[in-house]
């Protein structure tokens, strides 16, 4: 029933810098089934974006990659770099964070979405053209906005370019690496309702990712929770946001402000999340864990299952029930 | 003596906008961008009240009308019974350092060649007030910055965003203002910090008494430390009331909009979105300012512009507020 179109086995994105190696994607396990939109969460510098660039392997000279990327059936990592040009944008296309703030000021925007038709897709300028115009009327921009510049359009219609030129070519699988934040809640809606509707649409397969665990659950069908580098809880929507098991999923959820509760704050997370080039060792979350105990310091880190769908890397799930008392 | 701190008596704000090369050739003068048009408001002492809209919908530039950072068109501010849109520089200054702002990008507003304790003694040293560096240590930590000692020799590049929004705000707080406008204080941070944040807003506002006017898009932001919600759209207030009225019993339909959108765990998208975007403050609807977008708008709508009005405990501009809230009025499904 869930056909993989894409399969991350053991991926480690390490970044060798004069202070030391920082561990931003640290031995990450993950899937994504066809048509599925898969929600990855988690506070800024958990390693979520590189995890993207990693897919789409747009990282800077000093990163290493190891484990492997299995994308229907190929292993991505063993691809030559001129081998993965012919993946790039067209089997897997991002959306990168602030992209809509990336556009060229000074070229309309239906010229922009047609200028990769034309040099990667082989079409004509006027085959082009009429294309990028098809594009931009599905992801709902009107004919008379793409003769826009830019600066002429509103964020939420910048952002639906970018869209526009990430699926230009059709791709397997898009990453939309913050699609709404720098939006106004409206207009946030509706990027997710777009979304939505090309997965409908297309078959697409998603990648959403986002430090707001609220608008991903609105939108994904599954959730993964990232910290410091590893995916520490996965599952259905409804298992993650109603029984979360990861004592940090726990408290990512439990701290987000919500409308429901008037007047009162939500509790934080103590602390600050670890040093990427010394994570403790053990579970990286223990230092700021309510329930931490010995145990944690030895744990390898490992998703224990807790349905076909659902895993959590923490030691109170796994082996024999623990009696939970926060510390 | 009023019993408000700050009040505005219809603000107005147009902006002249830049000729296009077709208005420039006829001699023609382009619509003014009407971004705050007849707003009546006013702040209690040691409230906080959140002004909630989309982009677009006037609620910076009333923000910063309030604080004279932007000279009305038309209208009054009043400060603590004194009316100063009107007096020169020299009268506001003495007002200045009664009122501050919090921005909402920490990034951009933090002199990024000033330590951390230069950046927050600087508006003491402006002033002329002696800078004690416990006074330095209590304000940062009230802001959450502990221990303080750790982070007074720190340069802004030095800090996460969070670590920035706080000494953002102790740098605003350490005057001791009546009055403080922050401007989107939390929408750049992590959902997880947001709480915290606005935490120390709130530890502020009990300390000090500071009034807070609390600028936002977000409906759950204000949901946490406000007490009185202000809902804008277009340049005009389209309701407003106590917090939890206006949350639990939103009579606006852009209100309930708002409402409608906010992101729910566990939710799913609203079935109803509204259409498209917000019209431009150059090209207002005539009548009812959102009947383009409104789900329930009637022909009346886009004639007769309506006034705000007392409708079950909150200030609604609705012609319909009372059928829209017994639900005696459908809405449009196209």
């Amino acid at each position: 029933m869930f056909l993989s179109l894409l399969d991350i086995e053991n991926l480690k994105v390490y970044f060798a810098t004069r202070a030391g190696i920082v561990r931003a994607v640290d031995g990450v396990d993950l899937n994504v089934g066809i048509g599925e939109v898969l929600g990855l969460a988690g506070e800024s510098g958990s390693g979520k974006t590189t995890l993207g660039y990693a897919l789409m392997r747009v990282l800077p000279r000093n990163a290493k990659l190891d484990g492997r990327i299995i994308f229907e059936g190929r292993d991505l990592l063993s691809f030559s770099a001129t081998e993965f040009n012919r993946v790039r944008g067209r089997e897997i296309a991002m959306v990168f964070q602030g992209s809509m703030n990336s556009l060229n000021p000074v070229v309309r925007v239906e010229d922009q979405v047609a200028e990769p038709l034309i040099l990667h897709g082989g079409l004509s300028e006027d085959e082009a053209k009429k294309r990028a115009r098809e594009l931009l009327a599905e992801v709902g921009v009107s004919e008379d906005k793409a003769k826009s510049y830019p600066h002429e359009l509103s964020g939420g219609l910048k952002q639906r370019v970018a869209i526009a030129m990430a699926i230009s070519t059709r791709p397997k699988l898009l990453i939309a690496d913050e699609p709404t934040t720098a939006l106004d809640v409206v207009t946030q809606a509706q990027i997710l309702r777009l979304i939505s509707e090309l997965r409908d649409r297309f078959g697409l397969s998603v990648i959403m990712i986002s430090h707001d665990l609220s608008l991903l659950s609105e939108v994904c069908d599954r959730l993964a929770i990232m910290y410091a580098g590893k995916i520490v809880e996965v599952g259905s929507k409804v298992e993650v946001v109603n029984t979360p098991e990861h004592p940090y999923t726990q408290a990512l959820l439990a701290s987000i402000p919500s409308v429901e509760r008037v007047g009162v704050d939500s509790p934080s997370i103590p602390g600050e999340p670890p040093d990427p080039i010394n994570p403790p060792s053990g579970c990286r979350f223990m230092p700021r864990c309510a329930y931490a105990r010995s145990e944690c310091k030895e744990f390898n880190g490992y998703l224990y299952e807790l349905s076909s769908t659902h895993r959590a890397a923490c030691v109170l799930v796994g082996g024999k029930p623990i009696e939970r008392v926060p510390r | 003596m009023s019993e408000y701190l700050v009040s505005g008596v219809k603000l107005t704000k147009h902006f002249e906008s830049r000729r296009s090369p077709i208005e420039f050739l006829t001699g023609r003068r382009p619509p003014p961008i009407r971004a705050v048009d007849g707003v009546n408001i006013e702040i209690q002492r040691g409230e906080i009240l959140a002004l909630v809209g989309e982009s677009g919908s006037g609620k910076t530039t009333l923000g910063r009308l309030l604080l004279l950072l932007e000279k009305p068109t038309s209208g009054e501010v009043w400060f603590d019974g004194q009316r100063i849109d009107n007096v020169g520089s020299r009268t506001l200054r003495a007002y200045r350092r009664r009122m501050q702002m919090i921005y909402q990008d920490p990034y951009g507003s933090l002199n990024p060649k000033l330590r951390v304790s230069e950046i927050v003694s600087e508006p003491l040293r402006v002033n002329g007030i002696e800078v004690k560096k416990d006074r330095l240590a209590e304000y940062l930590a009230v802001s959450g910055l502990r221990p303080p000692e750790k982070f007074l020799d720190r340069y802004p590049h030095e800090l996460s965003g969070g670590q920035r929004q706080r000494v953002a705000i102790a740098r605003a707080m350490i005057l001791e203002p009546e009055f403080v406008v922050a401007d989107e204080p939390v929408s750049m941070l992590d959902v997880s910090l947001r709480s915290e944040i606005l935490g120390v807003i709130k530890r502020f506002n009990q300390m000090l008494k500071t009034s807070f006017l609390l600028i936002t898009h977000d409906l759950a932001v204000a949901a946490q430390v406000s007490s009185r919600i202000m809902v804008m759209y277009l340049g005009r207030v389209v309701e407003e009331g106590d917090t939890l009225g206006v949350l639990r019993r939103p009579k606006h339909p852009y209100t309930q909009t708002l409402l409608s959108v906010v992101p729910r765990l566990g939710g799913s998208l609203p079935k109803t979105l509204p259409k498209g975007e917000i019209p431009s403050a150059k090209n207002i609807p005539s009548g009812c300012r959102f009947h383009t977008r409104c789900a329930y708008a009637l022909p009346v709508c886009s004639t007769d512009e309506p006034e705000l009005r007392l409708v079950d405990g909150s200030h609604v501009s609705c012609h319909f507020a009372e059928q829209i809230l017994s639900g005696s009025t459908k809405q449009s499904t196209s």
